[in-house]
């Protein structure tokens, strides 16, 4: 069957895992433009977001660094063949495991830069000043979140996602759920983020006050 | 409605109109026994966000371009992975590419001949050396310099050639790389004109094989 090359429309209505499809397509069709159009969109697509959610856990300074070694090792072994699940999923999996990599290799070599907010005399307090108040916390943001959600039952989960993650209208939420009241709602939100701060403030030694 | 939900609200109405936003300067304007309930809320949001709309006039000589341009090379050379990651463990290891080649020609004991070494190590970058040509004694002197190990390079180099052998051999244009790879393995593939010259140490441990 012949190659056909598809327009930026039908680029973006395609899923990850056809985009990443179609780049093979087209490069086993020798179209080498077509298949790095694609990998234009799937690299632009998401990595903004890597980015963001690595500055989350990262020093500021080393943000660029550890996304562009996130987004390598990622797409890297997703054209391999050696990625594992979806590969928004897997993305992500190995943006976390990049960062605690990160911080990893900077435990080892420790003498690096002192922290901006300590003492210029001191000679034993070494290190970089984290992006997020706790750097533990930080690693385990997204994991400490979904704890907090599963504990939920459907109906509270379904309004914090639309209320509080999709950032509609308390009426809007009530628009989409039936016997749902505007108080209800922000009644559901306000105990999942009390329910939140606990759990970051465990997490966190109580960081999170 | 709390002070992080109102920072967070503000944090997706940006990254929505935008297509991107910078969290830490929203958790910049958090107190501080806000900012870890923005931070997770944030990635949260993040977490759920859909891919963004390609925008042609954005992407352009952005840092998402160069990551493309390293990936191309990869699928299409035969290096595996080395054109995305050679550049990161240099640039991580702080050498700029010429102190790096002047390493490894020493390290090799060609120091004499490190215009032909860099040559290859160019090539290695770009993704047109062979990985399986490539000897263990340059992966070893290439790791120290670059703080990976041997064994890491080596796999790097032949990750993407097994996923494409994976992917379908009988493909025409991958067996041509798959074919050109074991020819450079087995008897070296014609050089430039320039570089029609007497087979020597330095060809023997980028193109010879382990």
């Amino acid at each position: 069957m012949s190659f056909r090359p598809r327009t930026d429309h039908e680029l973006s209505k395609l899923t990850d895992e056809k985009l990443i499809a179609y780049v093979r397509e087209a490069s086993r069709a020798g179209d080498v433009a077509a298949s790095k159009h694609a990998l234009a969109h799937l690299v632009f697509g998401y990595r903004a977001i890597v980015r963001a959610r690595v500055a989350l856990r990262t020093p500021r300074e080393h943000v660029e660094e550890v996304t562009q070694e996130a987004l390598e090792r990622a797409y890297g072994a997703a054209f391999a063949g050696s990625s594992e699940g979806e590969f928004r999923a897997w993305l992500f999996t190995i943006a976390k495991r990049t960062v605690a990599d990160w911080h990893r290799r900077r435990k080892r070599r420790p003498k690096e830069t002192r922290l901006p907010s300590e003492h210029v005399d001191s000679e034993d307090v070494w290190g970089e000043e984290p992006a997020s108040a706790g750097e533990t916390g930080a690693l385990e943001l997204h994991m400490v979140v979904q704890q907090v959600m599963s504990q939920l039952n459907d109906t509270h989960r379904r309004v914090v996602e639309l209320h509080v993650f999709d950032a509609l209208s308390a009426a809007d939420v009530c628009a989409r759920i039936d016997g749902m009241s505007e108080g209800n709602v922000a009644q559901i939100a306000s105990r999942f983020r009390k329910r939140l701060r606990v759990a970051l403030g465990e997490g966190n030694g109580g960081s999170a006050g | 409605m709390s002070s992080a939900q109102r920072l967070l609200a503000a944090y997706i109405e940006e990254h929505r109109r935008e297509g991107d936003a910078d969290p830490l300067a929203f958790l910049d304007r958090a107190s501080p026994d806000d900012r870890d309930e923005l931070a997770a809320l944030i990635d949260a949001y993040l977490a759920r966000a859909p891919r963004r709309e390609f925008d042609e006039a954005k992407y352009r000589d952005s840092a998402s371009e160069q990551t493309v341009d390293a990936l191309q090379r990869a699928i299409t050379g035969s290096s595996g992975i080395w054109p995305v990651l050679l550049p990161r463990l240099r640039e991580r290891a702080g050498l700029k590419r010429r102190e790096l080649v002047r390493g490894l020609a020493e390290a090799l004991g060609v120091g004499s001949k490190t215009d032909k070494v860099e040559r290859y190590y160019h090539e290695m970058e770009q993704g047109m050396l062979p990985a399986r040509g490539v000897s263990d004694r340059v992966l070893e002197a290439l790791a120290s310099l670059v703080g990976s190990t041997a064994r890491g390079l080596r796999e790097a180099g032949q990750r993407l050639a097994a996923g494409v052998e994976w992917e379908g051999a009988a493909d025409h244009a991958f067996a041509r790389m798959a074919n050109a790879e074991a020819h450079a393995y087995s008897a070296p593939a014609p050089r430039p004109a320039e570089e029609q010259e007497a087979w020597d140490d330095v060809d023997e441990l980028f193109r010879g094989g382990s």
